[in-house]
């Protein structure tokens, strides 16, 4: 009798959950205003003054990143200009020297400039600022847009790697890195959390996703995927491991005139917003890439962005076109499931 | 003998179901929470209030300079209605009335959170 329940105990005590690990992973979770968004980040490891020092120092990266990149100088009461400050007002005067982060940067982004033929381009930033994104929104004229268009164009960007110095070749130009910052500063956040022994962490910087490694139990990191036309809703469900879940959409920034909607992901060769897809998201191994890539498919829409995809490695993808039609990477059907939002379809997969 | 082996059987047994359910009975209890809705300001808590029993309201943040986030709870859900932040982030995320679910207004530093019982998720990517 006594042999059978010690079975039984031994029997219940596996199954129970956590019995079986020898060590229990603690949680260490904190988020942050900054790059204008929210970023929270949350790591599991064996001791919890460790997590909070890899948290530290997780979000320094960020803030040193967004210093950087920011397209204006910062409220923080810091008087030194970030790197596209300097280059901007300095545009058609001289080149300015800049930091090996800001030209592995704008390094990558040039190889998807070219690769993309365009549909992603950083010196964007002028009409940017005609719209009034970020500031009074506005919908400019045909004239205007046709005006600032003049002064875009990532050939007109001088970049000298060695000497690590970038010219803006005419007077008025301006590069925004609003569509690649926050993915390359997820990317040093991970790696510096790996550096100090984490292995499972999930950094959010306002909805692009890096899960690094697994969940505390080993399983993946299920993250969601938002309905573009119900913020709060999710049209699937991604498990990731080691891995960033990059969207871009035109459901967060955005004003509406006349019953249209005019977001932020603008068509750098017309100047005005992409029209050809509401949603995409990008999952990969590289938050940097996959920050550009997802702007890269939303202007290049559903037919193009694929085709160019498939020259891109390693790469998933979902895009949602404006009539509710899904399409997306074959080998994404391990990982995904939909949730049946109201009136989605999956019109094909593509490899 | 017999008797000790049986008692012992029976308190051994009584002992890991004990601790089987102390290690359930937080979960359990998670799935009978409500749902309240947070508002954080400048990282700390600023208002938790139950939806489920709230009165329709609206509920005014104001920062130092006077800039604010209009709060909206009206039959059990939430959302930001007004805002003066430039770009209406906050204002265009919706109602939000499942546990889990977040908006926030980054040049204000206001987040607005539904806690409870929730989905699964660990993020979402937006």
């Amino acid at each position: 009798m006594m042999r059978w329940t010690l079975v039984i105990c031994f029997f219940i005590l596996l199954f129970v959950p956590g019995c079986g690990q020898a060590t229990v992973l603690q949680e260490a979770t904190d988020e942050r205003f900054m790059m204008d968004t929210l970023v929270t980040i949350t790591v599991f490891c064996e001791d919890k003054q460790q997590g909070k020092a890899a948290l530290e120092a997780a979000f320094a990266e960020f803030e040193r990143i967004s210093v950087l990149t920011n397209r204006f100088p910062q409220g923080n009461g810091s008087s030194a200009l970030g790197d596209v400050i300097l280059a901007n007002k300095n545009s058609g005067l001289k080149p300015v020297k800049v930091s090996n982060d800001t030209v592995t940067i704008l390094e990558r982004c040039q190889y998807y400039e070219q690769l993309s033929g365009g549909a992603f381009d950083v010196s964007v930033g002028p009409v940017m600022e005609l719209w009034g994104f970020g500031g009074s929104q506005r919908v400019p004229t045909d004239a205007e847009i046709k005006q600032t268009l003049d002064l875009v164009g990532y050939q007109k960007i001088l970049l000298e790697p060695e000497q690590k110095t970038v010219y803006l070749t005419k007077r008025g130009m301006g590069i925004d890195l609003g569509s690649v910052a926050k993915g390359y500063a997820t990317d040093q956040a991970a790696a510096v959390l790996k550096k100090r022994g984490i292995k499972h962490a999930l950094i959010n910087a306002g909805g692009n996703i890096y899960a690094l490694g697994s969940k505390a139990d080993g399983s993946p990191w299920r993250v969601g995927i938002q309905d573009p036309r119900n913020q709060q809703g999710l049209v699937a469900i991604v498990s990731v491991k080691d891995a960033a879940v990059v969207t871009s959409g035109d459901s967060q920034r955005y004003f509406e005139e006349a019953g249209v909607r005019y977001h932020h992901i603008l068509n750098p060769a017309t100047g005005k917003p992409a029209r050809e897809v509401m949603q995409t998201t990008v999952i990969g191994a590289s938050a940097t890439d996959a920050d550009i890539l997802s702007t890269i498919l939303f202007v290049l829409g559903p037919q193009r962005g694929m085709d160019f995809l498939q020259g891109v490695q390693d790469t998933q993808a979902i895009l949602i076109t404006p009539d509710k039609q899904i399409t997306m990477t074959n080998q994404l059907t391990k990982q995904l499931e939909f949730t049946g939002a109201a009136g989605y379809r999956l019109i094909h997969d593509n490899s | 003998m017999k008797k000790l082996n049986y008692y012992l059987t029976i308190g051994l047994l009584g002992l890991v179901l004990l601790s089987t359910a102390g290690l359930y009975w937080p979960q359990y209890r998670g799935a009978e929470q409500a749902l309240f809705l947070e508002i954080h300001k400048d990282g700390q808590l600023y208002q938790k209030i139950p939806l489920s029993t709230a009165v329709n309201q609206e509920i005014k943040v104001v920062d130092e300079l006077g800039h604010y986030n209009l709060i909206e709870i009206k039959a059990g859900q939430a959302r930001v209605k007004q805002a003066d932040c430039p770009n209406q982030v906050c204002v265009n995320a919706g109602w939000l009335n499942k546990a889990n679910q977040i908006t926030f207004c980054a040049p204000h530093k206001v987040k607005i959170k539904l806690t409870g019982q929730g989905n699964k998720l660990d993020a979402t990517s937006q």
